[in-house]
């Protein structure tokens, strides 16, 4: 697959007209026919950032550009409709007043009429919806209007889809099947994607980079995998899960814990850090011998309640007083061992889910 | 893909952002423009303050203002308190209490609203003056003669009063009545269990948090009263309106009369302004979100009677008897009034009708898009103005039309005579030109807000999607929205046609020579003392006054409590 770039954002920055600064500095390039995925809370710039790149909303500052044209920056403002991006919304925005057919043929309207009709068949057949062309979309259901509002959008062929938290407005079960069907279709075009949303775990499963943003940033860019196991920052680190924490000192190249000393690699003598510990790495020891080769060091710790959690076991744990703090950490272990409460087991610390940061201002 | 356009004049470094607050665009310069027009004539009246001012205002200001002051106070106060007194009453029966009727009181209290102040006063002077049914009867039951009895003058400032207040106080009962509904009834039943009783309860709770809503019917009632012509004019009561008139026609003096509207323009201005002190500082916040049915207290015995005969008599005399003589009249008389010219008026009507209702509802539809596409001051200021018109009265605006289109039209006729040698003659104020202007000017909030309502009700989001797949802004209005709101704007451009049918002062003065409305045609015939002949014509106007009676019953009955789907706010036209 080619990496030529068909969206780049660079140095964007963005205040609303009431002053609220919602964007400072951003930039990533989505390469064709990959699945970028912007994922962060609510308010932290990503649906403006979606607006900005389709022209929804005029940009503050910096350069948006689409198949190596500048479609925004300081002297060029290409209103959206000549921008000819691709645009799902939440609550789908179906037009109520025409049928399916018409919505879906309602951006390639300018096409001779025969390939035109063709055109809608064909996008009505990928999403498996040829037999609704003639219904109205408050006849359809949730995942319906959400499949349309796709073929709408993929239609007039856009060098790039915008989908703004596509899947969010439908329940729960009905969410992972249209998000499986909507993934199928975009891998299968190879249609370069841009998506939001505030779901970590959506975002691993459509994403093949993810942007993560907070607070009008981008905290850090790469695939699945290496935001989860190699985050740069506590926010991300959070963001994919829970954490047990510990606030030490660096000395000598190590932070005190209870599992004992942790290399702390390229801080300074003193600095303060931060010690995550996802409750993956707390490895419960129910079986006696050796800890693992790689474990970070092990300690002693009190079962307060444990409980099945389907495919693993959650396990509250008390493990006394550590820098004058009292140190209740959660363990999740695949399986099911149940350790009994009120029992001490001895816990293994695994270093792949452990991360160490310098604290900040914002921790 | 599109090329890489630069705008020339950009200011580097300003961002788009800037960029399209400031770019110079069609809407914005449309919308602007509309709302220039719109204004014109309420600058014009208002600049006439400053028009140094001749021996004709003095004399003005020394015989007549008093006068005309005067009596303008007093029908505001009588029509004022009449319409709260009987508006507030029926809607608080109606909606908290149970009793025999009250579903059909609910939308039967409105029916007066069809009956324009000119045509009940007409109706009420042919029933109670002295040749009339009701004086001859009492006569031939008595034995009486003339000068033997005392009976009340119809055609005087407490039955002009009377009048106003039988056909204006649906606006208050419209209005307080969805401020009711709205309450929640958690805050009533509190206060009951605080120990008020349902009236304290209504006096100390429901009454206070109605009060902006009272308080804005009860200005739209003043407003109207400001506006009547006919009614006063017919019973000989001279306010500011008929003083506009006369002092334009009688005494053929345009700047004094100018100043005079100016004067009332003023009053309005106050009027306006004490209504949007009265909502206060702050608005009123619901504190409850819990609804449920009204409590419906039912009523018993004399009151159950008293309530019935409560919402009973507002619409028996405001619509059922004038309603009622009329039909009778008209019977009587169609043969010889209901003839072709009687068509050819009625055609008149529809036609000026159809036309200021298409106008106002699609400069309506231009000013709220324009704002829709994009809120600026500069637009939002924009369809302030342009719908400022509804409180002005008609013979106001008429005053401020006619005085730059005549002058337009001076200029027109110098300068085709200069350049052609002929003259075109008054193609401004001597036609349908003017008065349809003087409609849309006074109208067009009324379709404004229909339409923005309805603006309001579609997604920006639908918006967005659309301009994604390719369509240019004014693509989107008529693919996308116009579509949508096809009903609404048939509603919007209903409610203008009938405030143009039943519209007289206005008409009455920027007519063209010899251009006869229904209207127009009641006044004259009831002018000349031939009430029973007007009554066709009159019928003709209550007809279709009824339309948006019904329009609003329909949203009332989907407003109904206990399926709360509407809050009262979407009920009616909102002025």
């Amino acid at each position: 697959m080619s990496r030529d770039p068909v969206l780049t954002l660079e140095h964007v920055s963005h205040t609303f007209e009431d002053g609220t600064k919602v964007l400072s500095d951003i930039g990533f390039t989505v390469t064709r026919g990959e699945i970028f995925c912007l994922l962060g809370p609510s308010g932290c710039g990503k649906t403006t950032t979606l607006r900005l790149a389709a022209g929804l909303e005029p940009l503050g500052r910096g350069r948006i550009t689409i198949d190596g044209v500048v479609v925004a920056d300081e002297t060029t403002d290409i209103a959206p409709e000549r921008r000819g991006v691709g645009f799902v919304f939440q609550d789908q925005a179906l037009f109520p007043h025409l049928t399916v057919r018409d919505n879906v043929a309602f951006g390639i309207e300018h096409l001779p009429r025969a390939k035109r009709e063709a055109r809608v068949r064909d996008m009505l057949a990928q999403v498996s919806m040829v037999g609704y062309a003639d219904a109205f979309p408050h006849r359809l259901s949730g995942g319906q209007q959400q499949r349309i509002a796709l073929a709408r959008a993929l239609a007039p062929d856009p060098p790039v889809i915008l989908l703004d938290e596509p899947f969010s407005g439908l329940d729960a079960r009905l969410r992972s099947t249209v998000r499986e069907e909507t993934l199928t279709i975009l891998k299968q075009r190879g249609t370069t994607t841009l998506i939001v949303t505030h779901d970590p775990e959506e975002a691993m499963y459509v994403a093949d980079t993810i942007a993560v943003m907070r607070d009008g940033g981008i905290e850090q860019v790469g695939p699945p995998g290496d935001l989860y196991c190699r985050p740069v920052t506590p926010f991300v680190t959070l963001f994919f899960s829970s954490a047990n924490r510990v606030r030490g000192i660096v000395e000598n190249g190590h932070v005190a814990t209870p599992f004992g000393p942790i290399a702390a690699d390229g801080f300074a003598q003193g600095t303060p850090v931060i010690v995550l510990m996802r409750p993956e790495a707390l490895l419960i020891d129910h079986q006696g011998g050796p800890p693992p080769a790689n474990s970070l060091g092990t300690a002693e710790g009190t079962v307060v309640t444990a409980r099945m959690l389907r495919r693993s076991v959650f396990t509250h744990m008390d493990f006394g007083e550590f820098n004058g703090e009292r140190l209740h950490f959660h363990a999740r272990n695949a399986g099911h061992f149940m350790p009994q409460e009120g029992r001490s087991y001895r816990v293994s610390l695994d270093p792949e889910q452990t991360f160490v940061f310098p604290i900040r201002d914002k921790g | 893909m599109t090329t890489n356009a630069t705008h020339p004049g950009d200011v580097p470094g300003a961002g788009a952002r800037a960029k399209r607050f400031w770019r110079i665009d069609g809407w914005s310069l449309l919308t602007v423009a509309i709302a220039s027009l719109i204004a014109v004539p309420v600058v014009v009246v208002l600049a006439h303050v400053l028009v140094p001012t001749g021996e004709i205002w003095a004399h003005l200001a020394a015989t007549l203002l008093p006068t005309y002051i005067a009596n303008s106070l007093w029908l505001m106060v009588g029509v004022g308190s009449g319409t709260l007194v009987i508006g507030v009453g029926t809607a608080w029966l109606v909606t908290m209490c149970r009793f025999p009727g009250r579903r059909i009181f609910e939308w039967a209290l409105l029916l007066p609203m069809a009956v324009p102040a000119y045509v009940i006063a007409y109706t009420y002077t042919g029933l109670l003056e002295f040749s009339g049914p009701v004086q001859e009867t009492l006569r031939s039951v008595t034995g009486w003669g003339w000068g033997d009895y005392w009976f009340p003058e119809i055609r005087s400032l407490p039955g002009a009063i009377a009048m106003l207040t039988l056909v204006f106080y649906p606006y208050v009962y419209l209005l307080s009545r969805a401020a009711f509904l709205e309450q929640s009834i958690c805050v009533l039943e509190v206060s009951r269990t605080l120990g008020c009783t349902p009236f304290q309860a209504f006096r100390s709770v429901a009454l206070p948090l109605a009060r902006p809503a009272v308080a804005t019917g009860v200005a739209l009632a003043l407003m109207e009263t400001l506006n009547d012509f006919g009614t006063v004019e017919y019973f000989a009561v001279d306010t500011f309106t008929t003083g506009i008139f006369r002092t334009w026609y009688g005494l053929g003096e345009p700047a004094a009369a100018a100043q005079l509207a100016a004067a009332l323009m003023v009053f309005i201005l106050v009027l306006v302004l004490m209504e949007r002190l009265s909502r206060g500082g702050g608005r009123i916040h619901h504190t409850s979100q819990r609804y449920r049915s009204l409590p419906g207290y039912p009523l018993a015995g004399m009151r159950r009677f008293f309530a019935v005969a409560a919402c009973a008599v507002p619409v028996l005399l405001g619509f059922a008897l004038p309603g009622g003589t009329l039909l009778a009249w008209a019977i009587e008389t169609a043969n010889e009034m209901v003839d072709a010219q009687f068509f050819s008026l009625a055609v008149n009507s529809f036609v000026l009708a159809t036309v200021a209702s298409l106008l106002a509802v699609a400069i309506a539809v231009l000013i709220a898009y324009g704002l829709r596409l994009r809120p600026s001051p500069v637009r939002s200021a924009a369809a302030r103005i342009a719908s400022m018109g509804y409180a002005v009265p008609g013979a106001v605006i008429a005053v401020g039309v006619l005085i730059p289109f005549a002058w337009l039209d001076g200029v027109i006729n110098d300068w085709t005579r200069a350049a052609f040698g002929m003259e075109p003659g008054l193609i401004l104020s001597g036609t349908i030109v003017a008065v349809t202007f003087a409609y849309v000017v006074r109208f067009l909030a009324v379709s404004f807000n229909a339409v923005e309502a309805s603006f309001a009700k579609i997604t920006p989001h639908m918006d967005d999607a659309a301009r994604c797949l390719g369509k240019r802004p004014g693509q989107i209005l008529t693919k996308v929205h116009l579509p949508i709101m096809g009903g609404s704007l048939l509603t919007a451009g209903l409610l203008v046609f009938v405030d143009v049918m039943k519209e007289l002062p206005a008409t009455l003065i920027l007519r063209p020579f010899n251009f006869d409305t229904l209207a127009i045609r009641t006044y004259q015939l009831a002018s000349d003392e031939r009430l029973t002949d007007a009554s066709s014509a009159a019928l003709a106007i209550v007809a279709v006054g009824i339309i948006p009676v019904i329009l609003l019953s329909v949203a009332i009955a989907r407003s109904r409590p206990g399926s709360r789907t509407v809050s009262g706010g979407s009920e009616g036209p909102e002025r």
